[in-house]
């Protein structure tokens, strides 16, 4: 594995993740952050999986690469995150795994398409938790519900309840 | 909390209601996730010191929202018919909602805000389709695709982006567009296969099927239900597997003849 592969695949994952951002109407100023953290993420994926390290944890990996990339970038660009995250996801989406599940499936070769399908699935959920991990610490998953200060209730008899609590 | 505005009569607090089940509506069409969708009609409604108990649920197809204002209750519903993903709407409306809440945009210019954010044109017809067929090219070369294979994808990608339009204006099933896309993509490979071009149909198919595969709604949906919000990343994922399904079936109808064909 040498480093001009690696620097010829970050270049098509670049140009590959603009491809996917001017169809999803991505803001024209905001393409080139996307498309970076789409690159880099598919870099992790693409080295890790160079070095023979499982599908599933590469993908975990790379994902919570984007998502913590995605949070950073919504904080000092004032843009939401999935901004980033989802032009940046799209070149680890499991496309290949669905399409070789399906051509098992139509070999009649149900053994190697049930594994297809799992691993697939399986990929497909790393993903997202490797999302869902790096989002962990930031407001988008704490709902913060309005404080439930004394206001006049609907109902008295909450009313009451709320003043003696108070 | 004591410079907040407050509404004055309940045609202005059906006024704000409206406002900001109509933003939460276009979130929702245009692929935002339900939490963010939830939370900005939260914020809307919560900038006015007299609406309280402000709550929100919201679908991939619908959101309810409930506040009291003057001990009587409001509550709206609405159904959200089709959506897409624009990332451009998205990011408007997160400033717009920003700026309503910091009261620099007053209740009665905020729905015709939303209105030209809604009617913005963010990139013309020719540069998606063109994009997307870059897409779909430079993703085959990602997997070591040769240059025939790129001018193929690239040229299947643009037709894709076109179909998809075609259908989404014309109103139909989500499934009948996977079907016939899938078609498309694996009958321009098989075309290809059977002219003699040096083409590897795998790396064609998958490049082609990549503007379809939902793995993006798969990989949102399993995000919704970890975050909470259980019913609609049912609703996702259940999508998803029907437009595999859709494709599975448009991709299979050809590769039969591909396998008969001994390819």
């Amino acid at each position: 594995m040498s480093v001009k592969i690696i620097i010829i695949q970050l270049l098509l994952a670049y140009i590959t993740t603009v491809g996917y951002a001017v169809p999803a109407n991505s803001p024209r100023k905001l393409i080139p952050y996307s498309a970076l953290v789409g690159a880099l993420g598919y870099i992790i994926f693409f080295t890790m999986g160079k070095l023979n390290i499982n599908y599933i944890i590469s993908s975990f990996i790379s994902a919570f690469f984007i998502g913590l990339c995605g949070e950073i970038l919504s904080r000092l660009l004032k843009s939401p995150a999935t901004l980033f995250v989802l032009p940046g996801m799209i070149s680890l989406v499991p496309g290949g795994g669905m399409y070789y599940a399906m051509s098992h499936l139509i070999e009649q070769n149900y053994e190697a398409f049930v594994l297809k399908a799992v691993e697939t699935f399986l990929i497909a959920a790393s993903l997202s938790m490797g999302i869902v991990f790096s989002t962990l610490f930031s407001r988008s998953l704490k709902r913060n519900r309005s404080k439930k200060d004394d206001r006049p209730s609907f109902n008295i008899h909450f009313q009451q309840f709320n003043n003696k609590k108070l | 909390m004591s410079d907040k505005l407050s509404v004055k009569n309940a045609d202005e607090a059906r006024d704000v209601i409206n406002l900001a089940i109509y933003a939460g509506q276009l979130l929702l069409r245009n692929g935002a996730e339900i939490y963010r969708a939830e939370d900005t009609i939260e914020r809307i409604c919560s900038t006015r010191s007299n609406l309280y108990e402000v709550d929100v649920f919201a679908f991939p197809t619908a959101i309810f929202v409930s506040l009291e204002y003057n001990y009587e209750i409001i509550t709206v519903f609405k159904s959200i018919e089709t959506s897409t993903i624009n990332l451009d709407r998205l990011n408007d409306i997160n400033e717009f909602s920003r700026r309503f809440v910091n009261n620099e945009i007053p209740l009665e210019k905020a729905r015709a805000e939303l209105m030209r954010i809604e009617e913005k044109l963010t990139y013309s017809r020719l540069a998606r389709v063109i994009f997307s067929g870059i897409f779909s090219g430079f993703y085959s070369l990602l997997f070591y695709g040769n240059i025939y294979d790129f001018i193929i994808t690239f040229f299947i990608g643009m037709c894709l982006n076109v179909i998809q339009q075609f259908f989404q204006r014309q109103n139909i099933t989500f499934l009948a567009e996977s079907f016939f896309s899938a078609l498309f993509v694996a009958g321009v490979a098989e075309l290809a296969f059977i002219s003699g071009l040096d083409v590897s149909v795998d790396k064609i198919i998958i490049a082609g099927i990549m503007l379809l595969v939902p793995g993006m709604m798969v990989t949102n949906a399993l995000r919704d239900i970890m975050s909470g919000d259980y019913l609609s990343g049912l609703i996702g994922v259940v999508k998803g597997i029907f437009i595999s399904f859709a494709i599975a079936l448009g991709i299979g109808a050809f590769m039969n003849i591909h396998i008969n064909l001994g390819g």
